[in-house]
Protein backbone atom coordinates (compact mmCIF):
# COMPACT_ATOMS: atom_id res chain seq x y z
CA UNK A 1 0.00 0.00 0.00
CA UNK A 2 2.52 2.39 0.80
CA UNK A 3 6.31 2.65 0.79
CA UNK A 4 9.18 4.43 2.01
CA UNK A 5 11.66 6.11 1.17
CA UNK A 6 14.80 7.15 2.48
CA UNK A 7 17.27 9.85 1.09
CA UNK A 8 20.79 10.32 1.99
CA UNK A 9 20.47 12.34 5.07
CA UNK A 10 18.17 9.95 6.41
CA UNK A 11 14.78 11.79 5.73
CA UNK A 12 12.05 9.38 5.00
CA UNK A 13 8.92 10.50 2.75
CA UNK A 14 5.92 8.02 2.44
CA UNK A 15 4.39 6.99 -0.62
CA UNK A 16 1.52 5.33 -1.84
CA UNK A 17 2.92 2.06 -3.79
CA UNK A 18 0.81 3.19 -6.88
CA UNK A 19 2.02 6.71 -6.99
CA UNK A 20 6.02 5.37 -6.17
CA UNK A 21 6.11 2.81 -9.09
CA UNK A 22 5.48 5.63 -11.24
CA UNK A 23 9.77 5.60 -11.32
CA UNK A 24 10.05 2.72 -13.33
CA UNK A 25 13.46 1.75 -11.06
CA UNK A 26 11.61 2.40 -7.88
CA UNK A 27 9.10 -0.21 -9.33
CA UNK A 28 12.12 -2.42 -10.40
CA UNK A 29 13.40 -2.35 -6.79
CA UNK A 30 10.12 -2.98 -5.38
CA UNK A 31 9.64 -6.00 -7.58
CA UNK A 32 12.35 -8.16 -6.16
CA UNK A 33 12.45 -11.42 -4.26
CA UNK A 34 10.26 -11.15 -0.87
CA UNK A 35 6.70 -10.58 -0.23
CA UNK A 36 5.67 -8.31 2.45
CA UNK A 37 2.70 -8.77 4.40
CA UNK A 38 -0.46 -6.60 3.64
CA UNK A 39 0.59 -3.78 6.16
CA UNK A 40 3.97 -3.44 5.84
CA UNK A 41 5.92 -0.95 4.55
CA UNK A 42 8.72 -1.36 2.21
CA UNK A 43 11.55 0.48 1.90
CA UNK A 44 14.02 1.87 -0.33
CA UNK A 45 17.16 3.68 0.41
CA UNK A 46 18.96 6.35 -2.10
CA UNK A 47 21.50 7.09 -0.44
CA UNK A 48 22.68 9.32 -3.59
CA UNK A 49 19.68 11.77 -3.53
CA UNK A 50 19.64 14.80 -1.03
CA UNK A 51 15.97 14.87 0.72
CA UNK A 52 14.84 18.23 -0.93
CA UNK A 53 15.03 16.18 -4.27
CA UNK A 54 13.53 13.56 -3.00
CA UNK A 55 11.15 15.35 -1.48
CA UNK A 56 10.30 16.75 -4.40
CA UNK A 57 10.09 13.77 -6.72
CA UNK A 58 7.30 12.08 -4.55
CA UNK A 59 5.62 15.49 -5.04
CA UNK A 60 5.65 14.61 -8.57
CA UNK A 61 4.73 11.32 -8.05
CA UNK A 62 1.27 12.16 -6.14
CA UNK A 63 0.85 14.93 -8.88
CA UNK A 64 1.23 12.57 -11.94
CA UNK A 65 -0.78 10.00 -9.71
CA UNK A 66 -3.53 12.32 -9.00
CA UNK A 67 -4.03 14.06 -12.31
CA UNK A 68 -3.45 10.75 -14.69
CA UNK A 69 -7.29 9.82 -14.84
CA UNK A 70 -8.76 13.04 -13.35
CA UNK A 71 -10.36 15.48 -15.97
CA UNK A 72 -9.80 18.67 -13.79
CA UNK A 73 -7.59 21.04 -14.71
CA UNK A 74 -4.07 20.28 -14.37
CA UNK A 75 -1.84 22.85 -12.50
CA UNK A 76 1.45 23.66 -13.10
CA UNK A 77 3.56 22.03 -11.31
CA UNK A 78 5.96 23.89 -8.56
CA UNK A 79 9.25 23.76 -9.65
CA UNK A 80 12.49 25.10 -7.69
CA UNK A 81 15.11 26.73 -9.45
CA UNK A 82 17.69 26.10 -7.47
CA UNK A 83 17.69 22.21 -7.32
CA UNK A 84 16.68 22.18 -11.32
CA UNK A 85 20.20 20.03 -12.38
CA UNK A 86 20.77 18.36 -9.57
CA UNK A 87 17.20 17.07 -9.98
CA UNK A 88 17.31 16.27 -13.57
CA UNK A 89 20.40 13.83 -12.71
CA UNK A 90 17.76 12.69 -10.44
CA UNK A 91 14.72 11.95 -12.17
CA UNK A 92 17.10 10.74 -15.13
CA UNK A 93 18.29 7.58 -12.73
CA UNK A 94 14.85 7.13 -11.21
CA UNK A 95 13.40 7.50 -14.65
CA UNK A 96 9.90 8.77 -14.68
CA UNK B 1 14.61 11.19 13.12
CA UNK B 2 11.24 13.30 11.84
CA UNK B 3 9.07 11.36 9.61
CA UNK B 4 7.08 13.14 6.88
CA UNK B 5 3.91 12.05 5.17
CA UNK B 6 3.25 13.25 2.22
CA UNK B 7 -0.25 13.40 1.40
CA UNK B 8 -2.96 13.90 -1.53
CA UNK B 9 -5.26 16.34 -0.09
CA UNK B 10 -2.32 19.13 -0.52
CA UNK B 11 -4.13 18.66 -4.11
CA UNK B 12 -7.80 18.35 -3.45
CA UNK B 13 -9.61 18.82 0.14
CA UNK B 14 -12.53 16.57 -1.38
CA UNK B 15 -10.09 13.44 -0.91
CA UNK B 16 -9.68 11.72 2.35
CA UNK B 17 -6.31 10.59 2.80
CA UNK B 18 -2.81 10.40 4.95
CA UNK B 19 -2.20 14.09 5.88
CA UNK B 20 1.20 15.86 6.43
CA UNK B 21 2.58 15.60 9.83
CA UNK B 22 5.88 16.14 11.20
CA UNK B 23 6.60 14.18 14.56
CA UNK B 24 9.43 13.88 16.75
CA UNK B 25 10.07 10.72 18.28
CA UNK B 26 12.31 9.56 20.69
CA UNK B 27 12.95 6.24 21.67
CA UNK B 28 11.88 4.40 18.61
CA UNK B 29 8.17 5.83 18.95
CA UNK B 30 7.01 4.85 15.45
CA UNK B 31 4.72 7.21 13.40
CA UNK B 32 1.03 6.78 13.08
CA UNK B 33 -0.18 6.45 9.45
CA UNK B 34 -3.62 6.20 10.32
CA UNK B 35 -5.94 8.83 7.83
CA UNK B 36 -5.84 11.82 9.65
CA UNK B 37 -7.10 15.74 8.71
CA UNK B 38 -4.69 18.21 9.37
CA UNK B 39 -3.14 21.23 7.83
CA UNK B 40 -2.18 20.50 4.36
CA UNK B 41 1.46 21.85 3.50
CA UNK B 42 0.12 23.54 -0.18
CA UNK B 43 -2.67 25.45 -0.10
CA UNK B 44 -5.38 23.59 -1.86
CA UNK B 45 -7.03 24.75 -5.14
CA UNK B 46 -9.94 26.78 -5.21
CA UNK B 47 -12.88 25.88 -6.67
CA UNK B 48 -13.30 28.79 -9.35
CA UNK B 49 -10.26 28.88 -10.64
CA UNK B 50 -10.85 24.96 -12.13
CA UNK B 51 -12.16 24.25 -15.49
CA UNK B 52 -14.61 21.77 -14.96
CA UNK B 53 -15.30 21.33 -18.84
CA UNK B 54 -12.83 19.70 -20.96
CA UNK B 55 -14.27 21.01 -24.16
CA UNK B 56 -13.40 24.26 -23.00
CA UNK B 57 -9.41 23.26 -24.22
CA UNK B 58 -10.26 22.19 -28.12
CA UNK B 59 -6.26 20.96 -27.79
CA UNK B 60 -7.63 18.59 -24.90
CA UNK B 61 -10.46 17.24 -27.49
CA UNK B 62 -8.04 15.81 -29.93
CA UNK B 63 -6.62 12.53 -29.16
CA UNK B 64 -3.58 13.11 -31.65
CA UNK B 65 -2.02 16.06 -33.02
CA UNK B 66 -0.12 15.14 -35.48
CA UNK B 67 1.71 18.24 -36.58
CA UNK B 68 2.79 18.76 -33.44
CA UNK B 69 6.38 17.11 -33.25
CA UNK B 70 6.20 17.80 -29.01
CA UNK B 71 2.30 16.94 -28.66
CA UNK B 72 2.43 13.64 -26.33
CA UNK B 73 -0.76 11.59 -25.31
CA UNK B 74 0.74 12.00 -21.44
CA UNK B 75 -1.80 13.94 -19.85
CA UNK B 76 0.98 14.66 -17.49
CA UNK B 77 5.00 15.19 -18.75
CA UNK B 78 7.55 13.45 -17.69
CA UNK B 79 9.53 15.40 -14.39
CA UNK B 80 12.34 15.34 -17.09
CA UNK B 81 10.71 17.19 -19.73
CA UNK B 82 9.46 19.65 -16.05
CA UNK B 83 12.81 20.18 -15.23
CA UNK B 84 14.16 20.75 -18.69
CA UNK B 85 11.59 23.04 -19.54
CA UNK B 86 12.12 24.78 -16.31
CA UNK B 87 15.40 25.36 -17.38
CA UNK B 88 15.04 26.16 -20.50
CA UNK B 89 12.27 29.38 -19.22
CA UNK B 90 15.15 30.67 -16.81
CA UNK B 91 17.89 30.29 -18.74
CA UNK B 92 18.72 33.89 -18.65
CA UNK B 93 18.92 34.36 -15.43
CA UNK B 94 19.57 30.85 -14.70
CA UNK B 95 21.96 29.09 -17.55
CA UNK B 96 22.83 26.10 -16.68
CA UNK B 97 23.97 23.58 -19.39
CA UNK B 98 26.96 22.15 -19.12
CA UNK B 99 26.07 20.32 -15.90
CA UNK B 100 23.47 18.05 -18.04
CA UNK B 101 24.01 14.67 -19.68
CA UNK B 102 24.51 15.31 -23.81
CA UNK B 103 20.68 14.32 -24.34
CA UNK B 104 19.65 17.02 -21.94
CA UNK B 105 22.22 19.74 -23.29
CA UNK B 106 20.32 18.71 -26.76
CA UNK B 107 17.27 19.26 -26.13
CA UNK B 108 17.44 22.20 -23.94
CA UNK B 109 19.49 23.61 -27.08
CA UNK B 110 17.28 22.83 -29.22
CA UNK B 111 14.31 25.02 -27.75
CA UNK B 112 16.38 28.00 -26.32
CA UNK B 113 15.62 31.15 -27.42
CA UNK B 114 17.72 33.30 -29.99
CA UNK B 115 17.03 36.51 -28.27
CA UNK B 116 18.67 35.58 -25.08
CA UNK B 117 21.33 38.42 -24.33
CA UNK B 118 24.95 37.55 -25.87
CA UNK B 119 26.39 37.84 -22.56
CA UNK B 120 24.87 34.70 -21.64
CA UNK B 121 25.22 32.80 -24.94
CA UNK B 122 28.55 34.00 -25.97
CA UNK B 123 31.22 32.25 -24.58
CA UNK B 124 28.61 29.09 -22.94
CA UNK B 125 26.97 27.67 -26.07
CA UNK B 126 29.75 26.44 -28.92
CA UNK B 127 26.32 24.31 -30.86
CA UNK B 128 26.05 25.05 -34.07
CA UNK B 129 22.72 24.47 -34.47
CA UNK B 130 21.70 26.97 -31.90
CA UNK B 131 23.54 29.59 -33.57
CA UNK B 132 22.03 28.87 -36.77
CA UNK B 133 18.45 29.34 -35.62
CA UNK B 134 19.94 32.88 -34.41
CA UNK B 135 21.36 33.93 -37.82
CA UNK B 136 18.70 32.46 -39.65
CA UNK B 137 16.04 34.59 -37.04
CA UNK B 138 18.36 37.65 -38.01
CA UNK B 139 19.11 37.37 -41.18
CA UNK B 140 16.91 36.18 -44.11
CA UNK B 141 20.25 35.37 -46.43
CA UNK B 142 22.99 33.89 -44.60
CA UNK B 143 26.35 32.33 -46.83
CA UNK B 144 27.79 30.73 -44.01
CA UNK B 145 30.38 29.89 -46.20
CA UNK B 146 31.80 32.65 -46.16
CA UNK B 147 32.57 32.60 -42.77
CA UNK B 148 34.63 29.64 -42.19
CA UNK B 149 31.55 27.78 -42.79
CA UNK B 150 30.83 28.28 -38.79
CA UNK B 151 27.66 29.52 -37.80
CA UNK B 152 28.92 30.99 -34.10
CA UNK B 153 31.34 32.85 -36.23
CA UNK B 154 28.84 34.49 -38.89
CA UNK B 155 26.72 35.54 -35.96
CA UNK B 156 29.39 37.36 -34.25
CA UNK B 157 31.10 38.72 -37.31
CA UNK B 158 27.92 40.32 -39.23
CA UNK B 159 26.72 41.50 -35.68
CA UNK B 160 29.63 43.49 -35.02
CA UNK B 161 29.73 44.36 -39.15
CA UNK B 162 26.21 45.50 -38.35
CA UNK B 163 27.01 47.17 -35.37
CA UNK B 164 30.04 49.30 -36.86
CA UNK B 165 27.86 50.03 -40.01
CA UNK B 166 25.39 51.87 -38.35
CA UNK B 167 27.55 53.70 -35.75
CA UNK B 168 27.44 57.43 -35.72
CA UNK B 169 30.44 59.28 -33.79
CA UNK B 170 29.41 61.57 -31.54
CA UNK B 171 25.98 60.19 -31.12
CA UNK B 172 26.86 56.76 -30.83
CA UNK B 173 27.63 55.25 -27.24
CA UNK B 174 31.11 53.62 -27.87
CA UNK B 175 31.08 51.08 -25.33
CA UNK B 176 28.26 49.47 -27.98
CA UNK B 177 31.18 47.99 -30.01
CA UNK B 178 34.05 47.86 -26.88
CA UNK B 179 31.80 45.43 -24.61
CA UNK B 180 30.88 42.95 -27.69
CA UNK B 181 34.90 42.70 -27.76
CA UNK B 182 35.29 40.14 -24.77
CA UNK B 183 32.33 38.08 -26.26
CA UNK B 184 33.30 38.02 -29.90
CA UNK B 185 37.25 38.04 -29.50
CA UNK B 186 37.27 34.40 -29.96
CA UNK B 187 35.38 33.73 -32.82
CA UNK B 188 35.80 36.91 -35.37
CA UNK B 189 37.92 36.35 -37.78
CA UNK B 190 37.54 38.82 -41.03
CA UNK B 191 35.63 42.16 -40.65
CA UNK B 192 33.78 43.21 -43.28
CA UNK B 193 32.45 46.77 -43.31
CA UNK B 194 31.27 48.40 -46.44
CA UNK B 195 29.70 51.64 -44.40
CA UNK B 196 31.47 54.09 -42.20
CA UNK B 197 29.12 57.09 -41.29
CA UNK B 198 30.69 60.29 -40.74
CA UNK B 199 29.09 62.44 -37.37
CA UNK B 200 25.64 64.65 -37.47
CA UNK B 201 26.59 67.98 -38.72
CA UNK B 202 24.74 70.55 -36.76
CA UNK B 203 24.54 74.05 -38.29
CA UNK B 204 26.78 76.40 -37.61
CA UNK B 205 25.24 78.88 -35.11
CA UNK B 206 26.24 82.78 -35.50
CA UNK B 207 28.06 84.33 -32.87
CA UNK B 208 26.61 87.81 -31.52
CA UNK B 209 29.55 89.49 -33.27
CA UNK B 210 28.95 87.92 -37.10
CA UNK B 211 25.88 90.42 -37.89
CA UNK B 212 27.21 90.97 -41.38
CA UNK B 213 27.55 88.97 -44.54
CA UNK B 214 31.26 90.55 -44.87
CA UNK B 215 32.29 88.63 -41.09
CA UNK B 216 35.54 86.44 -41.69
CA UNK B 217 34.07 83.05 -42.72
CA UNK B 218 38.17 81.74 -41.93
CA UNK B 219 37.40 81.89 -38.38
CA UNK B 220 34.94 79.30 -37.90
CA UNK B 221 36.15 76.36 -37.53
CA UNK B 222 35.82 73.33 -39.93
CA UNK B 223 33.19 70.72 -38.58
CA UNK B 224 35.06 67.22 -38.04
CA UNK B 225 34.22 64.50 -40.35
CA UNK B 226 36.27 61.47 -38.72
CA UNK B 227 34.92 58.28 -38.69
CA UNK B 228 34.61 55.81 -36.18
CA UNK B 229 38.16 54.89 -35.17
CA UNK B 230 39.24 51.40 -35.02
CA UNK B 231 42.44 51.49 -32.98
CA UNK B 232 40.32 49.86 -30.35
CA UNK B 233 38.33 47.42 -31.86
CA UNK B 234 41.22 45.75 -33.91
CA UNK B 235 43.11 45.79 -30.83
CA UNK B 236 40.82 43.38 -29.23
CA UNK B 237 40.13 40.99 -31.86
CA UNK B 238 42.97 38.92 -30.97
CA UNK B 239 42.09 36.44 -34.03
CA UNK B 240 41.28 39.22 -36.72
CA UNK B 241 42.99 37.86 -39.95
CA UNK B 242 40.96 39.59 -42.74
CA UNK B 243 39.83 43.56 -42.61
CA UNK B 244 38.21 44.83 -45.20
CA UNK B 245 37.12 48.08 -45.48
CA UNK B 246 35.14 50.88 -47.61
CA UNK B 247 34.37 54.22 -46.25
CA UNK B 248 31.23 54.75 -47.55
CA UNK B 249 27.35 56.03 -47.13
CA UNK B 250 25.10 53.68 -48.34
CA UNK B 251 21.39 54.39 -49.12
CA UNK B 252 21.79 58.50 -48.43
CA UNK B 253 19.25 59.64 -51.43
CA UNK B 254 18.39 63.11 -51.52
CA UNK B 255 20.90 64.11 -48.29
CA UNK B 256 24.09 63.16 -51.13
CA UNK B 257 26.90 65.14 -49.88
CA UNK B 258 30.15 64.91 -50.71
CA UNK B 259 31.48 64.83 -47.34
CA UNK B 260 29.87 61.81 -46.40
CA UNK B 261 32.85 59.64 -48.48
CA UNK B 262 35.61 61.67 -46.76
CA UNK B 263 38.27 59.73 -45.54
CA UNK B 264 40.05 61.73 -43.16
CA UNK B 265 43.29 62.28 -42.52
CA UNK B 266 42.97 61.44 -38.79
CA UNK B 267 40.84 58.30 -40.09
CA UNK B 268 43.99 57.22 -42.05
CA UNK B 269 46.48 57.89 -39.36
CA UNK B 270 44.30 55.66 -36.59
CA UNK B 271 43.86 52.36 -39.59
CA UNK B 272 47.50 52.58 -40.37
CA UNK B 273 48.47 52.21 -36.49
CA UNK B 274 45.67 49.67 -36.17
CA UNK B 275 46.75 47.61 -38.51
CA UNK B 276 50.52 47.84 -37.64
CA UNK B 277 49.55 46.68 -34.54
CA UNK B 278 47.67 43.86 -35.74
CA UNK B 279 49.90 41.15 -36.10
CA UNK B 280 47.30 38.57 -37.37
CA UNK B 281 45.95 40.42 -40.00
CA UNK B 282 47.13 38.66 -43.30
CA UNK B 283 44.38 40.32 -45.54
CA UNK B 284 43.73 44.01 -45.95
CA UNK B 285 41.13 45.60 -48.23
CA UNK B 286 40.60 49.65 -48.41
CA UNK B 287 38.64 49.85 -51.79
CA UNK B 288 36.78 52.95 -52.76
CA UNK B 289 37.66 54.83 -50.06
CA UNK B 290 39.17 58.11 -52.56
CA UNK B 291 42.83 57.34 -51.04
CA UNK B 292 44.88 59.40 -52.70
CA UNK B 293 48.95 58.73 -52.62
CA UNK B 294 49.79 60.63 -49.29
CA UNK B 295 47.24 58.50 -47.64
CA UNK B 296 48.28 55.70 -49.14
CA UNK B 297 52.19 55.98 -48.43
CA UNK B 298 51.07 56.14 -44.59
CA UNK B 299 49.02 52.93 -45.07
CA UNK B 300 51.96 51.13 -46.93
CA UNK B 301 54.15 52.64 -44.25
CA UNK B 302 52.72 50.86 -41.93
CA UNK B 303 52.61 47.61 -43.39
CA UNK B 304 56.68 47.56 -43.57
CA UNK B 305 57.60 44.46 -42.51
CA UNK B 306 54.53 43.19 -41.39
CA UNK B 307 55.01 39.73 -40.07
CA UNK B 308 52.10 38.03 -41.41
CA UNK B 309 50.27 40.00 -44.14
CA UNK B 310 49.70 38.35 -47.58
CA UNK B 311 47.09 40.39 -49.69
CA UNK B 312 47.08 44.10 -50.22
CA UNK B 313 43.83 45.32 -52.10
CA UNK B 314 44.01 49.26 -52.45
CA UNK B 315 41.92 49.07 -55.60
CA UNK B 316 39.50 51.71 -57.15
CA UNK B 317 40.90 54.57 -55.34
CA UNK B 318 42.90 57.85 -56.12
CA UNK B 319 46.42 56.30 -56.19
CA UNK B 320 48.61 57.61 -58.42
CA UNK B 321 52.94 56.85 -59.03
CA UNK B 322 53.76 58.04 -55.90
CA UNK B 323 51.39 55.49 -54.13
CA UNK B 324 52.57 52.84 -56.69
CA UNK B 325 56.19 53.34 -56.04
CA UNK B 326 55.19 52.73 -52.19
CA UNK B 327 53.54 49.46 -53.26
CA UNK B 328 56.15 48.75 -55.14
CA UNK B 329 58.63 49.05 -52.05
CA UNK B 330 56.06 47.09 -49.97
CA UNK B 331 56.50 44.13 -52.57
CA UNK B 332 60.35 43.87 -50.94
CA UNK B 333 59.91 44.51 -47.33
CA UNK B 334 56.58 42.25 -46.74
CA UNK B 335 55.47 38.98 -47.12
CA UNK B 336 52.82 39.93 -49.81
CA UNK B 337 51.61 37.45 -52.47
CA UNK B 338 48.70 39.41 -53.66
CA UNK B 339 48.61 43.35 -54.21
CA UNK B 340 45.78 44.63 -56.21
CA UNK B 341 45.81 48.76 -57.39
CA UNK B 342 43.07 48.13 -59.76
CA UNK B 343 41.45 51.19 -61.10
CA UNK B 344 43.42 53.82 -59.56
CA UNK B 345 45.26 56.73 -61.28
CA UNK B 346 48.56 54.77 -61.69
CA UNK B 347 50.17 56.37 -65.32
CA UNK B 348 46.93 57.89 -65.49
CA UNK B 349 48.41 61.49 -66.84
CA UNK B 350 51.95 59.82 -67.55
CA UNK B 351 52.23 61.63 -70.88
CA UNK B 352 56.34 61.20 -71.36
CA UNK B 353 57.21 56.94 -70.93
CA UNK B 354 57.50 55.69 -74.32
CA UNK B 355 59.42 51.99 -73.36
CA UNK B 356 58.90 49.80 -70.59
CA UNK B 357 60.61 46.39 -69.95
CA UNK B 358 58.83 43.86 -67.75
CA UNK B 359 60.15 40.98 -69.27
CA UNK B 360 61.10 37.79 -67.44
CA UNK B 361 58.48 38.55 -63.85
CA UNK B 362 55.92 36.60 -62.72
CA UNK B 363 53.12 39.19 -63.56
CA UNK B 364 50.39 36.44 -64.30
CA UNK B 365 46.81 36.63 -65.59
CA UNK B 366 45.48 39.25 -63.29
CA UNK B 367 48.12 41.72 -63.50
CA UNK B 368 48.34 41.19 -67.51
CA UNK B 369 44.82 42.05 -67.11
CA UNK B 370 45.35 44.91 -64.86
CA UNK B 371 48.27 46.00 -67.10
CA UNK B 372 45.90 46.14 -70.31
CA UNK B 373 43.34 48.52 -68.39
CA UNK B 374 46.38 50.96 -67.61
CA UNK B 375 47.02 50.84 -71.76
CA UNK B 376 43.58 51.92 -72.32
CA UNK B 377 44.38 55.64 -71.68
CA UNK B 378 47.69 55.91 -72.58
CA UNK B 379 48.64 57.56 -75.92
CA UNK B 380 52.78 57.45 -75.67
CA UNK B 381 53.70 54.05 -75.20
CA UNK B 382 55.38 52.83 -77.85
CA UNK B 383 57.29 49.37 -76.13
CA UNK B 384 56.12 47.47 -73.78
CA UNK B 385 58.43 44.78 -73.22
CA UNK B 386 56.02 41.49 -71.73
CA UNK B 387 58.54 38.40 -72.79
CA UNK B 388 58.49 35.69 -70.05
CA UNK B 389 55.85 37.73 -67.76
CA UNK B 390 53.19 34.79 -67.38
CA UNK B 391 50.26 37.44 -69.19
CA UNK B 392 47.55 36.05 -70.48
CA UNK B 393 48.00 35.50 -74.98
CA UNK B 394 44.18 38.00 -74.77
CA UNK B 395 45.77 40.50 -72.81
CA UNK B 396 49.29 40.64 -74.59
CA UNK B 397 47.48 41.04 -78.12
CA UNK B 398 44.90 43.65 -77.15
CA UNK B 399 48.38 45.17 -75.64
CA UNK B 400 49.98 45.08 -78.84
CA UNK B 401 47.11 46.65 -80.74
CA UNK B 402 47.59 49.50 -77.97
CA UNK B 403 50.85 50.08 -78.83
CA UNK B 404 50.66 49.88 -82.38
CA UNK B 405 48.13 51.89 -82.59
CA UNK B 406 50.24 54.85 -80.19
CA UNK B 407 53.18 53.83 -83.08
CA UNK B 408 51.31 54.61 -85.66
CA UNK B 409 49.72 57.85 -84.08
CA UNK B 410 53.14 58.92 -83.18
CA UNK B 411 54.16 58.16 -87.20
CA UNK B 412 51.88 60.39 -88.48
CA UNK B 413 52.53 63.44 -86.09
CA UNK B 414 56.17 62.87 -87.55
CA UNK B 415 55.07 62.75 -91.08
CA UNK B 416 53.09 65.62 -90.83
CA UNK B 417 54.16 68.05 -88.29
CA UNK B 418 52.38 71.15 -90.14
CA UNK B 419 48.78 69.48 -89.95
CA UNK B 420 48.73 69.64 -85.92
CA UNK B 421 50.29 73.75 -86.18
CA UNK B 422 48.27 75.07 -88.69
CA UNK B 423 45.25 73.91 -87.00
CA UNK B 424 46.16 75.51 -84.13
CA UNK B 425 46.88 78.67 -85.77
CA UNK B 426 43.57 78.90 -87.84
CA UNK B 427 41.84 78.98 -84.13
CA UNK B 428 44.12 81.56 -82.55
CA UNK B 429 42.96 85.06 -84.04
CA UNK B 430 39.26 83.60 -83.36
CA UNK B 431 39.86 83.40 -79.50
CA UNK B 432 41.59 86.98 -79.68
CA UNK B 433 39.34 88.57 -80.91
CA UNK B 434 36.32 87.07 -78.88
Amino acid sequence: MYVKLISSTGHKVIVKREYAVTSITIKAMLSGPGQLAENEISEVSFREISSHVLSKVCMYVTYKGHYTNSSTEILKFPAAPQIAPELLMTVNFLDC
Amino acid sequence: MQDTVTTSALLDPSHSSVSTQDKSSTGGHTSSTSPQLSKPSITPVPAKSRNPHPRANIRRMRRIIAEDPEWSLAIVPLLTELCIQHIIRNFQKNPILKQMLPEHQQKVLKHLSPDLPLAVTANLIDNENYWLRCCMHRWPVCHVAHHGGSWKRMFFERHLENLLKHFIPGTTDPAVILDLLPLCRNYVRRVHVDQFLPPVQLPAQLRPGDQSDSGSEGEMEEPTVDHYQLGDLVAGLSHLEELDLVYDVKDCGMNFEWNLFLFTYRDCLSLAAAIKACHTLKIFKLTRSKVDDDKARIIIRSLLDHPVLEELDLSQNLIGDRGARGAAKLLSHSRLRVLNLANNQVLAINTTLTSINLSCNHIGLDGGKQLLEGMSDNKTLLEFDLRLSDVAQESEYLIGQALYANQEAARQRALNPSHFMSTITANGPENSVG
